[in-house]
């Protein structure tokens, strides 16, 4: 049985890489005492299913991962047991049961949110910053630097006080991360990312029709 | 309840694995500093993912932290990246938990797994901001105590500790720190606590002892200053292991260990008593935990950390009595939660092979064996204790299980080593080789078969029966190495042959500082001034730095390493009962000449004298 759990990054394991957050959770598991399915052969491992890998150093209030276990009919009573030994930072938001033809949440991810935080005050203008027909950026890519018209990948960009908040497209070819395009807002305020002290967060991921990936082909609770 | 860091994020983002020194890992102990009178700082001193493997720590860490007015944290040695940082903005050395400065601490406690950490303990001090030399120090600083293997020969370290502790660190870590906290209620200098700590069992005060030298460089003298401490200091051992706290929930680290598993320790010691192998002789005598003991804390361990592999630690632990008991409850327990167990020092002379078969997956792990010498002269020498026959009947058990990948260690530069013995390496692989293809018919091999050779050059270390012998020149080591080389080139089955050895420069420093005096500290001190640190590290080590260093200090290899002590000389660590004589170190070194070899405990126990420490297996009552 399938379950997609929803879980934050908070505090200082917003410093592991994926790899780490990966064992963290085989481990979360065992000490749960949740029985895993395990993949067939001679080196058997817990089939976990990570949408769209944080980069070290953001935050998260909307991570996900899709798990296979053996009694998923009680999806609270996972919530409850994992979060008994996650430890800081990790916190279990939700579980669900996914339906049978459900996708992964690697593959079903389409926009993400984030909020940028400045540290200190800072003017920016988003709305005249989405003005031009394009906006051409630099994106570092497998095979070098490409350059990328994001203005279509903009789905909302707002500025709320010191905060930042964006929903970009993501997943897949079509992804930037919010810092790429924050320090372009930067630089055409005449200021520079590398000056600005900021923390970013990711909020949530989506499905397309920007259904919240914990919805998304997902039982509800009774 | 959000830890403060002692980083920020500006810094953090910019070095390697930043998750190394933002602790708050799963097991981790947080304790309230007011509700503590005693703040313990535990060291390992190399970095995070090497430290945080280390099983010795996590024993001490949870043994301390069962005190309730004690609170045990961890120190790792900062990376090159953020050493330069916190050198840079003058940022001090903290403990993960708390992220306090080491400087604040009441103890630093560093433990000594080998002697290529000399210098990042200066790293340690420096970082804390801490004086290198004991008599530097101030009352506000922490008392800095070393302990492990090396501090067997403490001596070339003396000057950078307050005291050492010799021996297994359960036994009188306690009554240290009630004496400490006595001492300071009564507003005792350090000074006064250092000289009343001289006196538990097994502490070892560098500074209240005196070593005077001969005109050509040896010790002429060596004793207590003060009246009433003791001229000898007896290492410490437990007699009954599954009496002395475990840890039974060690710390899980998020940034991946190089050991990154459960290590259930299942004896101590080791009944085999191989000349050159000091592990083998400073714990002895050999000690079992009960299998109940043992089934039960396995089980603790995997549920409260969540491991997917378990190590079975041990020297040898083909010599458990109870050895398929424990692995078939093991293999029982865990077969649906798919816990892998790792068998890492089998021996192959008693080679189980029922017990490979269920243990370790056949198609990916190769086997390893450590015959130590190539002939059976040289192995009757340092007393292996196994014979070509004993070699070539657990190879031909592996190949017809399906094992195709074989690794051999041996050792070059051993005591009376000829030139047939190092060809004899050559010929042993070679042989292996053969025996595969004449054990596994054609139709079942699963491939060609794949040796590994390697070979470390022997070190003589203190408290083995080898410890008068000389060393050998880098090149000399170098000449033994190319011989082998040419050696495996010209056998038939030579592409089947890889052959790699150790740097030989790294072994000289190595035995420099395994066997060196209290004048070694200098040097130590010069390496680490002139920019050295992790010299554990090819990328780091620098022999040329060394030679620099030695110069300058006045001291040479050649007296250190080159020439062979007489068995009268004052040797720097022979104030230390380690357990076994010094007189049993000299019969077993006259029977090596010989070549002589002597049972194991198991076999017929040949007085040792370690069975006054009680407890033994093997050893006779007395
Ligand atoms: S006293 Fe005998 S049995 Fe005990 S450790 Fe020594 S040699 Fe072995």
């Amino acid at each position: 049985m399938r379950v997609r759990i929803k879980f934050t990054r908070n505090g200082f394991v917003k410093y592991l890489g994926h790899l780490d957050i990966m064992r963290t959770f085989q481990r979360c598991f065992n000490r749960a005492q949740i029985r895993m399915i395990y993949s067939e052969g001679f080196n058997p491992h817990q089939k976990l299913q990570f949408a769209l890998p944080l980069g070290v150093g953001v935050l998260s209030r909307g991570e996900y991962l899709d798990a296979e276990v053996e009694d998923g009919q009680d999806p609270s009573g996972i919530r409850e047991s994992l979060n008994r030994v996650s430890g800081d930072g990790f916190e279990i938001l939700d579980v669900r049961i996914l339906e049978e033809q459900a996708g992964n949440a690697m593959a079903s991810v389409r926009f993400a949110s984030y909020e940028i935080e400045f540290k200190t005050p800072i003017s920016l203008d988003p709305v005249r910053y989405l003005e031009p027909e394009q906006i051409l950026l630099q994106k570092k890519t497998k095979t070098g630097i490409r350059e990328v018209d994001v203005k279509q990948l903009i789905r909302k960009m707002e500025m709320n006080g010191r905060i930042l908040s964006m929903t970009l497209g993501s997943g897949g070819e079509n992804s930037i991360k919010p810092e790429l395009i924050a320090a372009d807002l930067l630089r055409q305020s005449g200021l520079s990312a590398e000056a600005t002290e900021m923390e970013v967060t990711r909020c949530d991921l989506y499905a397309e029709g920007m259904i919240p990936l914990i919805e998304y082909q997902t039982k509800t609770h009774e | 309840m959000k830890r403060k860091l002692a980083l920020p994020d500006r810094i953090l983002m910019k070095i390697e694995k930043p998750a190394r020194y933002t602790g708050g890992e799963i097991n981790s102990v947080m304790k309230d500093k007011d509700q503590i009178s005693v703040r313990f700082a535990m060291c390992f001193p190399d970095v995070y993912e090497i430290g945080m493997s280390h099983l010795g720590i996590q024993i001490l860490y949870s043994m301390l932290n069962e005190r309730e007015d004690v609170w045990c944290e961890r120190v790792y040695s900062p990376w090159m990246d953020l050493h330069r940082i916190m050198k840079e903005e003058e940022i001090l050395l903290y403990a993960l938990e708390s992220q306090d400065p080491v400087k604040a601490f009441d103890f630093l406690g560093i433990t000594l797994q080998y002697e290529m950490c000399y210098t990042n303990i200066l790293q340690i001090l420096d970082l804390s901001g801490i004086p290198f030399r004991s008599c530097e120090r101030s009352d506000q600083d922490p008392i800095v105590i070393g302990g492990g293997p090396c501090a067997y020969n403490p001596e070339p370290i003396a000057e950078f500790f307050d005291l050492f502790y010799i021996g297994e660190g359960e036994t009188v870590y306690f009554d240290l720190i009630d004496l400490y906290k006595d001492f300071r209620e009564k507003g005792k200098s350090r000074r006064e606590f250092l000289e009343a700590a001289s006196g538990i069992r097994g502490i070892y005060v560098p500074s209240l002892y005196r070593t005077e030298y001969a005109p050509d460089g040896t010790i002429s003298a060596f004793e207590p200053v003060p009246e009433g401490v003791p001229a000898r200091v007896s290492k410490q051992a437990c007699e009954n292991l599954d009496l002395v706290s475990f840890p039974d929930a060690p710390v899980i680290p998020y940034v991946q260990a190089t050991q990154d598993r459960v290590t259930l320790e299942i004896q101590r010691g080791c009944i085999r008593g191989c000349r050159f192998c000091q592990a083998g002789m400073i714990y002895r005598p050999f000690r079992t935990r009960s299998l109940e003991f043992l089934k039960q804390h396995a089980q603790y361990m995997i549920e409260n950390t969540g491991y997917e592999e378990i190590s079975l630690s041990s020297l040898s632990s083909s010599d458990y009595p109870q050895l398929l008991e424990l692995l078939d409850f093991l293999i029982e327990t865990y077969e649906d939660r798919k816990v892998n167990i790792s068998l890492p020092s089998l021996r192959i002379d008693e080679f189980p092979i029922d017990v490979m078969n269920k243990v370790q997956d056949i198609r990916k792990s190769s086997l390893t064996f450590a015959p130590e010498a190539g002939t059976q002269r040289m192995r009757d020498v340092i007393n292996k204790g196994i014979t070509e026959e004993n070699i070539f009947t657990g190879a031909a058990n592996a190949f017809s299980c399906g094992w195709n990948k074989v690794k051999l260690y041996f050792m070059l530069g051993l005591p009376t080593e000829r030139e047939e013995d190092i060809k004899g390496i050559s010929s042993l692989a070679e042989r292996i080789a053969e025996l595969y293809y004449d054990t596994v018919p054609k139709e079942q091999r699963k491939g060609k078969i794949q040796i590994t050779v390697s070979t470390s050059f022997f070190v003589p270390k203190p408290f083995t029966p080898f410890q008068w012998e000389p060393m050998l020149p880098p090149e000399q080591y170098l000449e033994k190495a190319y011989l082998l080389n040419e050696t495996i080139r010209t056998e038939l089955n030579k592409k089947s042959i890889k052959y790699n050895w150790h740097d030989a420069k790294t072994t000289i420093i190595e035995g420099l500082l395994a066997r060196g005096d209290r004048r070694i500290s200098r040097v130590i001190e010069k390496v680490y001034e002139d920019g050295g640190v992790f010299d554990a590290w090819t990328e780091y080590f620098d022999y040329d730095r060394w030679i620099r260093a030695l110069e300058a200090s006045g001291l040479s290899l050649s007296f250190y390493l080159y020439r062979r002590r007489s068995l009268d000389e004052i040797l720097p660590w022979d104030f230390i009962d380690a357990g076994p004589s010094k007189s049993f170190m000299v019969r077993e070194y006259k029977r090596a000449l010989e070549e002589k070899i002597t049972p194991n405990c198991k076999a017929a126990c040949c007085g040792c004298g370690a069975a006054a420490y009680k407890g033994g297996e093997y050893c006779p009552c007395e």
